[in-house]
């Protein structure tokens, strides 16, 4: 929160969509090519790509339960430098307090649904991330990144 | 810097009041196949809206997101380009003119999406309002080559470009144009 309070004066971007699969692919290139205006590399954008889709498509599936006329809205806040993402849904879903993301070998045994690693891959990709249930109804998932881990991908 | 930290916060005021921006024109009810891509369903308006900065160079942002919804629609890449190039006017126009380049206004854009069409709106917060008298009347390049300024082609491209144009004034005094592109089956 504190992280987001500083780009209040910085360019804001938003998209709003209806909860529909397919949808999350419009949103992923309009925050992409927002991204690219701030001068985000090819690699970070891949990867803003990667858990734009995630954080939608739980929008769309947990949060928003596939009702249509319920609303994806995804807000972006920059500067060349720095990229703050928000995504709301308007649903009832309930987030667990003590969340846990099953790990691969329970997955592999069959003790956990093959599903449920959007979390766990957003947890890979981006510098911060956190979720929130909203008073009006609804989640507020964020994420935030930085450039400067562009450094860090040249040597990976 | 920060790093993967994960963070489940505590309800919060927020501002956000999210609008509604789904009109079922007919009788028919939601397609509960969530495999099935829903563009061919014939029952609803799909609208997805934009709100962009005044600043030059993100009409980029969205030229790029009305090719992806056009390009999911099945329109071929002539009409793709051709929409890009009319939504580049527009949304510049509304940058450059209509907001004067306060990076505070915002441009919207409303992507409707029908089953033989994509209807774009675009609105700016109207610092400057066109003069609508003045639209109708065609460029002459003779003019054009006279003047230091060598635009004014914005509105004539996009009506070369586009099936439908209006141009209009929102209540609340801002210039709104609204283009119509049709699906060619």
């Amino acid at each position: 929160l504190a992280v987001r309070s500083t780009l209040v004066n910085d360019l804001e971007f938003e998209v709003c969509f209806p909860s529909e699969f397919g949808f999350e692919k419009i949103a992923r290139d309009a925050v992409a090519c927002f991204a690219r205006r701030l001068g985000f590399s090819a690699s970070q954008i891949d990867d803003l790509k990667t858990v734009t889709c995630e954080a939608c498509v739980n929008a769309i599936e947990h949060g928003n339960h596939c009702l249509p006329e319920q609303i994806v809205q995804v807000r972006c806040c920059g500067r060349s430098g720095f990229l703050f993402v928000e995504i709301i849904d308007q649903g009832q879903f309930t987030i667990p307090l003590t969340f846990q993301a099953p790990s691969m070998s329970m997955k592999l045994q069959g003790l956990a649904a093959k599903r449920g690693m959007g979390i766990q891959i957003i947890g890979f990709l981006v510098d911060e991330f956190g979720f929130e249930p909203l008073p009006e109804g609804g989640t507020r998932f964020w994420f935030a990144m930085t450039k400067e881990r562009i450094n860090d991908d040249a040597g990976r | 810097m920060l790093k993967n930290r994960i963070s489940i916060g505590i309800p919060i005021e927020t501002d956000h009041h999210l609008m509604l921006r789904y009109r079922k024109n007919g009788s028919g009810g939601v397609d509960e196949n969530m495999e099935q891509s829903r563009y061919d369903t014939a029952t609803t308006d799909r609208i997805v809206e934009l709100r962009l900065p005044s600043r030059l160079g993100y009409e980029r942002v969205a030229m790029d997101t009305a090719a992806a919804l056009a390009r999911r629609m099945g329109f071929d890449d002539q009409r793709i380009e051709s929409l890009r190039t009319a939504i580049a006017e527009a949304v510049t126009n509304a940058i450059e003119h209509g907001n004067a380049q306060n990076e505070a206004m915002k441009v919207t854009v409303l992507l409707t999406l029908r089953p033989d069409e994509l209807v774009v709106s675009v609105a700016d917060q109207g610092v400057r309002p066109l003069n609508l008298d003045d639209l109708d009347a065609s460029p002459r390049i003779e003019d054009a080559l006279a003047r230091t300024d060598k635009g004014g082609w914005g509105i004539w491209l996009i009506r070369s470009l586009m099936d439908e144009v209006e141009i209009t004034t929102t209540p609340a005094g801002g210039n709104q144009i609204r283009m119509v592109i049709h699906l060619e089956h």
